[in-house]
């Protein structure tokens, strides 16, 4: 990159970090600690790592075209046993594009975003599909009591789910609906809002969710914005595994 | 070093590193959320069991935050709270400096954003960066290549 893209770079950089505002006040933060410590038992890691969860936003009665998708990457053949935080959809609304696929830092999770072209997914009204899985176990530590949740007990899984979606949004309508996705136990969240009717959709939001338990602690998500719930949980049986290094390759083809 | 140095305190690790980890977290979020997510990524890591051993705590809570930033970004809790201030954060950065370039950073990854940020403004290198955010040198210099893809397109139009 030329001196000049440099400098470019490191002004718009510092345009940016001249809006930061003032770290928080911690001066108090044994205080902090404490009391953060105290509550922390009544949370469970389970819960912990849900309050990462996207349940996403859909708009009522949108007819999307349903392609069947080439496949991104080799495909590996897949069943409850092959449960990844590697898996890929066979099946996209056909005006969607990848716009980002990802492994997370801490190396137990996977996102995918895909995007109408030239949208980032952060305005309401954007369509959007996010699909993101998790180690649930490596997320919460290895907990025993966490693994036997993920992988023995879905229906107080989806309580601790529904208990969680509850608590985020208290002032939309919610349904909850137990349904089964590739033969796993799943549940499915459809939230109401009333948003701004200045939004290109309009004054309502419906969001779908569909949370599968695939096995071995990995719970997928498929959280659509703007996106019918037929096409929702298509989208979620068509998740199939890759390897990690056919993920690798996903990413970095992604345009 | 912490564990050299038992007397620091975690409120004087945080006041050393805390305007650093804000603005990092400017640049990966937008002002608006900025304090937000390095408060919470510093409870993060505070409470977690293996704060007492770390002993880089300047990567880790530069870790911590781009973590934060990658889970605030998918976090649909906050999701509306984002879209009803889009407009407010849109403009809230001063748009005569370099706009084509201003916008092509906003609309990075947070990881391409972290690399660039650390590439750019810290001056590190990509193992340095790797280090830093506790993934490989490839991935480093991938996400490099993307932001810098995207943003010689922008670079050329900002001409």
């Amino acid at each position: 990159m030329k001196t000049d893209d440099k400098q470019a770079i490191r002004e718009v950089l510092a345009s940016m970090i001249a809006e930061a505002p003032p770290p928080t006040d911690f001066s108090n933060l044994t205080e902090i600690q404490v009391v953060h410590t105290a509550i922390r038992p009544r949370r469970s890691p389970l819960v912990a790592a849900l309050a990462g969860f996207a349940v996403a936003v859909a708009v009522i009665g949108s007819v999307i075209a349903i392609t069947q998708r080439p496949a991104p990457v080799s495909i590996s053949p897949g069943s409850g046993a092959d449960a990844s935080i590697f898996m890929v959809p066979g099946v996209m609304p056909d005006d969607l594009e990848l716009a980002v696929a990802d492994i997370w830092t801490d190396g137990f999770s996977t996102m995918q975003s895909f995007l109408l072209p030239g949208r980032t997914g952060w305005v309401e009204g954007d369509r959007v599909v996010n699909i993101n899985i998790n180690n649930m176990v490596e997320q919460a530590g290895g907990d025993v009591a966490v693994l036997d949740l993920v992988t023995g007990d879905p229906e107080a899984f989806f309580e601790v789910l529904r208990q969680q979606t509850k608590d985020s949004y208290p002032d939309s309508q919610l349904t909850f609906d137990e349904i089964t996705v590739r033969g796993r136990p799943a549940l499915l969240v459809e939230r109401t809002t009333t948003v701004d009717p200045n939004t290109p959709n309009g004054p309502i939001d419906v969001a779908i969710g569909v949370i599968v338990l695939e096995g071995n602690g990995i719970v997928s998500e498929t959280g659509t914005h703007q996106i019918a719930r037929d096409v929702a949980i298509a989208i979620a049986e068509s998740l199939t595994p890759v390897t990690a290094e056919d993920f690798e390759a996903y990413t970095t083809t992604q345009p | 070093m912490r564990l050299d140095s038992p007397a620091v305190t975690d409120a004087e690790i945080y006041a050393e590193h805390a305007t650093a980890l804000v603005r990092f977290a400017t640049v990966l979020v937008g002002p608006n959320d900025a304090a937000d997510v390095v408060s919470s990524a510093v409870l993060r890591v505070l409470s977690s069991p293996g704060w007492t051993s770390v002993t880089n705590q300047r990567s880790y809570l530069h870790q911590a935050v781009a973590n934060e930033a990658r889970n605030f970004r998918r976090g649909e809790t906050r999701r509306h709270d984002r879209e009803t201030r889009v407009p407010t954060a849109s403009v809230s950065y001063p748009r005569e400096v370099h706009p084509e370039v201003r916008a092509a950073v906003a609309r990075l990854s947070v990881r391409q954003r972290a690399t660039v940020y650390l590439a750019y403004w810290e001056d590190m290198t990509d193992h340095m960066i790797a280090d830093y955010l506790g993934i490989s040198a490839g991935s480093v210099r991938r996400h490099l290549a993307r932001a810098r893809n995207h943003l010689r397109r922008a670079l050329n139009e900002d001409r």
